[in-house]
């Protein structure tokens, strides 16, 4: 299958999402990635699931199978000076080294050391907050990630009460998987400057940045008038722009434009209390949303969620569902696009994960290929492409290199 | 022809960004900053809307003072050019023939309108690399509907999986636009490399729903594996306990906690082992976690004490995850963020010079070109005397006839 980054040659060592997404990224589109683990344990992300029926299995965690689909997996104890070596001589082979670990661990592989032997490599740190930061050596997780980024402090919207809402972080796991997003985005940005140059470069990401970088809003605010609105003190100035409650759940309408509110009051069947002059005009609407806001939503609550959506926007109406996790399942869009692809998993025969975020005239993707196994390609990496002898092969696992 | 005095990744690309809004120019900006010759395609007819936005500099509205439109639109060039006149579609196919890449995030079926639809643009040049970005793709029952960022983000799952348990749902930040700009650009890597190897070009339709979702796997995992449609759980995760977000001393300061199992002991410790520490509830994290708002409030009473970087400092001494939640205020006094070009300052000529955004990475050789957002028409001259090679008696019959404008 001729893909685009065919040729590109990856080792991934990575005990986090944002490394091992990367990596997925750079294997989706065709690159050879080899994904490192530690031997007995192999990746944290085995342990995180979602599990089938809740049961940890390390060869089953949903998210390990997800962002290592179409990699290949051997064992490596990098803590050892012999595991190091053999490091060192794929370093030779591949071009681009994903070290998704902390940053002390990055030092101690003796990444300096790597750089200067293979001039051609380029290595991509994935680190909280950078390799020269002086925060380098905090521990981090997604929490504390998203929040060092500045970004949950904003996270609820209007506010009413400071003191009962926390600044709150996006669901999921959003700045370590932006950040393997740009960890991918810079490989192959290296990899055109080595085309070029011959040279191979240092890329330190961090992943606080990524996220930082989204806050656009606030930091024009702020560079541009000084200031910054409190939490609490936020109103939205043009209304509807909100989460609205119907029958069976949420919509997000937003009447950003008087015509969209004009069709949507058509849709609604032009009810009386329109007409009144405190909802005149956005600005008017956002002033009196508290008597708005509850006329709208009795309203509301005997559409259903699909319905007024469909019906909205045939009229020209930014209306949107607010999908549950079950919705997504169910989403006629992204179905008809084929976004879920059937990802392997060995008790499931269905496992449907997120595909490609985008279709194209000349890249197309086949079947999603299996997650390693925990050491599954020690073979065909170890003897077959670095040429080690099965002696020696078996002198690894006795001496728990692999 | 490029600009740059050093070799960049992108150098002797160049690209038509027909963009506007968010989505779109924020991946040409990701693309200009990495050397490639990024021509933003406008028109007084067609302002991009971030221009009409505030906050304007020195609080006064004008089309060249929007901090929005300078935030999205860094380190790009900008002509004018008038796509509802015949000449104007013209000039800008002549545009896309000096080009290898496009931008557009039009509404579905608008630059077909304009005749400058893929099939278009593939005879002004053959192996144009066309990306089209839009919130839900451009085929589909859902191709045409009309959609903001939030109701991207709602659609997503986003919307309705963050939030407060007992307070209000949803996101307000610019999500999607941000990691739709980045999932495009990616996009256009992968089609700059596909080119190299094949010759061609190709068109990309990137969905700004699907660049969602693509971080949201967990949740369609847990309803296939469990049944389980999760709802928002606030800063909680199921797994660590204390894992939250704790009032601080200091007006609406906020630090973020997670002690991971292991460090439980350390982070008593750390409070002073305080005797509620010992109470069966919370002795193991299955207890933690099934006591997990009375345990919150325990933590609270010491973390009220404390300003967010006394305790961040205190528990990062003893290997704990700890952060203050940060607002901009506080980022923007950070020098580090500086330092690594996460922030950086851009000199505007009319705006002056301003915090503006970075970029999340630093590297060895890679060098990054930030500019200023160009004022409308800036680069008139250059595109259609040097790139287009017109002579000034041409360019201004077309500024006349109102073509160039």
């Amino acid at each position: 299958m001729d893909l685009p980054l065919n040729g590109l040659r990856v080792i991934e060592i990575a005990d986090s999402v944002a490394g091992a997404y990367c990596g997925k990224l750079l294997a989706d589109y065709g690159a050879e990635v080899i994904k490192i683990e530690k031997p007995g344990s192999g990746d944290g992300t085995r342990r995180l699931g979602p599990f089938l029926n809740d049961i940890p299995d390390s060869e089953g965690s949903g998210m390990f199978l997800y962002l290592n689909s179409n990699k290949k997996g051997i064992t490596l104890a990098l803590g050892d000076p012999q595991g190091r070596q053999i490091l060192g001589k794929m370093c030779s082979w591949a071009n681009t080294l994903i070290l998704g670990l902390a940053v002390a661990e990055i030092e101690r592989l003796g990444y300096q050391q790597l750089l200067e032997s293979n001039k051609h490599l380029t290595i991509i740190t994935l680190t909280p907050y950078g390799l020269t930061s002086p925060y380098r050596y905090y521990e981090a997780t997604e929490l504390t990630l998203q929040h060092a980024s500045g970004i949950p402090y904003y996270t609820p919207g209007d506010v009413t009460d400071p003191e009962k809402e926390p600044p709150v972080k996006l669901a999921g796991r959003q700045a370590e998987m932006i950040g393997g997003l740009s960890g991918a985005f810079t490989a192959i940005l290296a990899s055109l400057q080595t085309d070029a140059t011959g040279k191979g470069n240092l890329v330190d990401i961090a992943l606080i940045a990524a996220p930082l970088l989204s806050n656009i809003w606030n930091l024009g605010l702020i560079s541009y008038t000084g200031k910054l609105p409190k939490r609490g003190q936020i109103k939205t100035p043009i209304q509807p722009q909100q989460i609205m409650p119907c029958k069976d759940g949420f919509i997000q309408l937003s009447c950003n434009e008087e015509r969209h509110w004009k069709n949507f009051l058509d849709v609604i069947g032009n009810p009386g209390w329109a007409s009144d002059a405190r909802f005149a005009d956005g600005f008017l609407r956002g002033k009196n949303w508290e008597v708005l806001e509850p006329l709208l939503t009795d309203t509301l609550k005997d559409w259903s969620k699909q319905d007024i959506t469909e019906k909205a926007q045939t009229a020209g109406v930014p209306c949107t569902i607010v999908a549950t996790p079950s919705d997504l399942m169910n989403d006629a869009q992204m179905l008809s696009r084929n976004f879920y692809v059937n990802t392997p998993h060995q008790k499931m025969e269905r496992f449907l994960c997120p595909g490609s975020p985008f279709s194209s005239t000349e890249i197309k993707l086949g079947k999603v290929q299996a997650a390693p196994r925990l050491g599954q390609h020690n073979k065909e990496i170890f003897c077959d492409k670095l040429g080690y002898s099965r002696k020696q092969l078996r002198l690894f696992y006795q001496n728990n290199i692999i | 022809m490029s600009e740059h005095m050093v070799s960049m990744p992108l150098s002797g690309i160049r690209v038509a960004d027909f963009s506007w809004v968010a989505a779109g120019p924020w991946c040409a900006r990701y693309l200009g900053t990495m050397g490639a010759e990024v021509i933003k395609i406008e028109s007084t007819h067609r302002l991009d809307m971030t221009r009409k936005t505030g906050p304007f500099a020195h609080g006064m509205t004008g089309i060249n003072q929007s901090a929005y439109y300078n935030m999205w639109n860094q380190s790009k060039k900008c002509c004018t050019l008038n796509l509802s006149t015949e000449k104007g579609k013209e000039i800008a196919k002549k545009i896309v023939t000096q080009c290898d890449v496009a931008v557009e995030n039009f509404g579905y079926g608008t630059m077909q309108k304009m005749g400058l639809g893929y099939e278009e643009l593939c005879k002004a040049r053959p192996d144009i690399i066309m990306v089209s970005s839009s919130g839900f793709g451009r085929n589909g029952p859902h191709k045409e509907y009309l959609a903001y960022g939030r109701n991207v983000q709602a659609a997503s799952g986003l919307a309705y999986l963050t939030g407060n348990p007992n307070a209000s749902m949803g996101v307000t930040v610019i999500w999607s636009d941000i990691l739709t700009g980045l999932t495009s650009a990616f996009t256009i890597l992968l089609a700059l490399r596909h080119r190299t190897r094949t010759g061609k070009g190709q068109y990309i339709d990137v969905s700004m729903l699907e660049s969602t979702v693509m971080q949201l796997p967990e949740y369609l995992m847990d309803i296939q594996m469990n049944h389980r449609d999760a709802c928002r759980a606030g800063n909680l995760n199921g797994q660590s306990a204390p894992c939250n977000c704790y009032r601080c001393a200091g007006d609406d300061k906020w630090v973020a906690i997670e002690v991971s199992n292991e460090k439980w002991d350390s982070f008593c410790e750390a409070m002073g082992n305080p005797d509620w520490c010992k109470n069966p509830s919370f002795a193991t994290i299955a207890s933690r976690l099934e006591n997990q708002e009375r345990l919150d409030q325990m933590v609270t009473i010491w973390t009220k004490r404390h300003t967010p970087n006394e305790i961040t400092a205190i528990l990062q001494r003893l290997g704990i995850s700890a952060s203050p939640s940060f607002d901009l205020d506080d980022l923007l006094k950070e020098s580090s963020l500086y330092d690594r070009g996460t922030l950086v300052y851009t000199d505007h000529p009319e705006m002056g010079h301003k915090v503006s955004p970075g970029l999340q990475w630093i590297t060895s050789d890679i060098p990054a070109f930030h500019k200023h957002a160009p004022l409308l028409g800036e680069n008139n001259n250059y595109v259609f005397g040097q790139l287009l090679g017109m002579n000034p008696e041409e360019i201004n019959l077309l500024i006349m006839e109102g073509v160039i404008s």
